[in-house]
């Protein structure tokens, strides 16, 4: 398992109720327990902590560590960190500072955000993020879960944690009541918090939207805005009259193939396979994107920007055909946003009937975002315009000029590729 | 298609592994005035290092990693101040959401320095309660010091005074 919680019961540890135990936690091999116990003068790779405690708190929280992402790192509320910091799940026990919160396929596991200087007996060692499949996230909690009721069987809180692993364990194994808690969670809430009324009303927009799409939405834009902010997305792509036809590009990237990397190379390659099979140069001209998406480079340029305001753009796709909302105005943003959407439609092959591009920190806007970065920035054409080895900023803002993209594009260009540093936990966790 | 799961229902826990937050709202003025007449402060060896300097009972089994009143700065000499320490708890309506027996099963406090104690029954319905350091990465504390800084300025300016502003600009600092 790439994700794993180890309880070990060591000698002091055991008697006719066992709880404390020496607790391993690892995510694709890195032990993100490792500290160092200045007062045992030693590094360690276990926290001791109580299992009870920690399985309670996995438990509870599990819907929104497995499907609510990051908002904007740089505000970060505290009900949000509560659910997802693990640090938080105790007032008194010393538990690694790292925030768990899925992305969509995958399940991050990166260290908080904004933590000062280090303090205390104990210091954690690991400072990375890491990711791993939601599938192996879900299969190490649920063996912790199983070995905590095992071991822990005598505990006086025994039968409420196996009484909230049945609840959980039915609800995840019935397809249309995950939906629901998946749901919750994407919105922002805990089981049972959601008025009705939202849950409802979004929904009933599942027929229009899809499942996919809906959850995206709800990330996008979280809370009691949700439904008003779909409503207005969907009427937006109604009122768009900018068609397009997306079978110039439909078939020509599998998404199984974007699996199992970081959406950020996997949209690397998705850019460099279609510029190779659709030859084009080395800048992107609206011309090119008028043939990639079969309408006129005029009408993508010129378009009403029928979602401007909203928290997302979104486009409707009937088969073929597609409705872009667009929101944003200006030309680079524009063109920006529309690679975006290609890239939703690369990633959701021809299986989805509406996309939504935003801010999220899911996987699928990470990707769109890389890809647009790919397709009109390719590194290949950028080494020609700066020194990778000697980046400055008036070359960044050269290349910028030439591929008609905003400078934050290209620097992400770089920093992906090791060009330039990752200032802020924000563009780790981007890259992860 | 979704469908809405039955409501979660929930067995008893003990204390230490119910949800840790505060109360949505700050409790009123009466209640804090009830909570404050009768809480009263007992000491745990579990958060001691030399808990018989304290003349406290070591703490039995196998322990967690946890936090000290010692590494905090907080020596047995402090002790005299842990009334007022909790007086300002409650004060500041620094409550948990979950009450048994009429108090609440979770307070905390802010002290001088900034640093935060969360403190919890001992007994439920004596208003005796336990405390420990909380450590600063602890997302609790961004609420805690939220709801004290509120109170300090639901105070008169000759209320607040500049020792209790420094005592949250402390925890401002102190916690992440």
């Amino acid at each position: 398992m790439a994700f794993r919680i180890d309880p070990r019961w060591p000698l002091a540890a055991r008697g006719p109720v066992q709880d404390v135990a020496d607790i391993t936690m690892s995510a694709s091999g890195r032990v993100f327990s490792r500290l160092f116990d200045e007062h045992e003068g030693r590094v360690r790779d276990h926290v001791r902590a109580s299992t009870i405690n920690l399985a309670f708190w996995l438990a509870d929280r599990w819907w929104r560590l497995r499907w609510e992402p990051i908002g904007d790192p740089r505000i970060i509320s505290p009900e949000w960190r509560l659910r997802h910091e693990v640090s938080s799940a105790s007032g008194d026990t010393l538990l690694p500072p790292f925030m768990i919160y899925g992305t969509g396929p995958r399940v991050m596991v990166a260290p908080a955000i904004g933590l000062g200087a280090a303090w205390g007996p104990i210091r954690y060692l690991e400072d990375r993020p890491v990711t791993v499949s939601a599938y192996d996230f879900e299969a190490g909690i649920d063996h912790f879960f199983q070995t905590v009721l095992r071991v822990c069987a005598n505990h006086p809180d025994a039968d409420a944690l196996d009484h909230l692993i049945g609840q959980l364990g039915r609800e995840r194994s019935d397809e249309e009541l995950a939906g629901w808690r998946r749901l919750e969670a994407c919105l922002g809430y805990d089981p049972d918090q959601a008025p009705d009324a939202v849950i409802e009303a979004m929904v009933d927009f599942e027929g229009r939207v899809g499942e996919a799409a809906l959850d995206e939405a709800a990330v996008a834009a979280p809370g009691q805005q949700a439904v008003e902010t779909l409503s207005l997305a969907v009427a937006a792509t109604d009122a768009s009259n900018l068609l397009v036809d997306f079978s110039t590009i439909d078939g020509l990237i599998d998404p199984a193939d974007l699996c199992g990397r970081a959406p950020w190379q996997a949209a690397e390659d998705a850019a460099t396979h279609l510029r190779a099979v659709l030859n084009i140069g080395a800048t992107v001209s609206w011309q090119d994107l008028g043939d990639m998406l079969r309408t006129q480079w005029s009408a993508l340029k010129n378009a009403t920007a029928t979602a401007r305001g909203l928290p997302y753009a979104a486009m409707a796709e009937d088969g073929a055909a597609g409705k872009l909302a667009v929101a944003m105005g200006p030309p680079v943003h524009r063109r920006f946003e529309l690679a975006r959407m290609i890239g939703d439609r690369i990633w959701t092959g021809e299986h989805d009937s509406f996309g939504v591009v935003s801010r999220a920190r899911t996987d699928r806007q990470k990707f769109q975002r890389a890809f647009a970065q790919s397709l009109l920035c390719p590194l290949e054409s950028l080494r020609e315009v700066v020194d990778v080895n000697r980046p400055n900023y008036e070359d960044i803002r050269r290349a910028a000029g030439r591929f008609m993209i905003d400078t934050s594009a290209v620097i992400a260009v770089l920093r992906n590729h090791g060009y330039l540093p990752h200032e802020t936990v924000s563009d780790q966790l981007e890259a992860a | 298609m979704r469908k809405k799961p039955p409501p979660r229902t929930s067995l008893p826990r003990l204390s230490e592994n119910e949800k840790r937050d505060l109360s949505p709202e700050a409790p009123n003025e009466a209640e804090r005035n009830a909570l404050a007449a009768r809480i009263r402060y007992e000491g745990y060896g579990k958060h001691k290092r030399n808990p018989h300097s304290w003349n406290l009972a070591a703490f039995h089994g196998y322990a967690p990693d946890r936090t000290f009143c010692e590494d905090v700065g907080f020596e047995r000499a402090d002790e005299i101040r842990i009334p007022s320490l909790l007086q300002r708890g409650v004060a500041a309506g620094l409550f948990g959401d979950l009450y048994r027996q009429g108090d609440p099963s979770m307070l905390w406090t802010i002290d001088d320095n900034g640093w935060i104690y969360e403190l919890r029954q001992t007994n439920a319905g004596q208003a005796l309660y336990h405390g420990y350091p909380m450590a600063p990465t602890n997302a609790l504390g961004r609420k805690v010091i939220a709801r004290f800084e509120s109170w300090i300025f639901s105070l008169s300016r000759d209320e607040r005074g500049p020792a209790l502003l420094d005592t949250l600009r402390n925890a401002q600092d102190r916690y992440s």
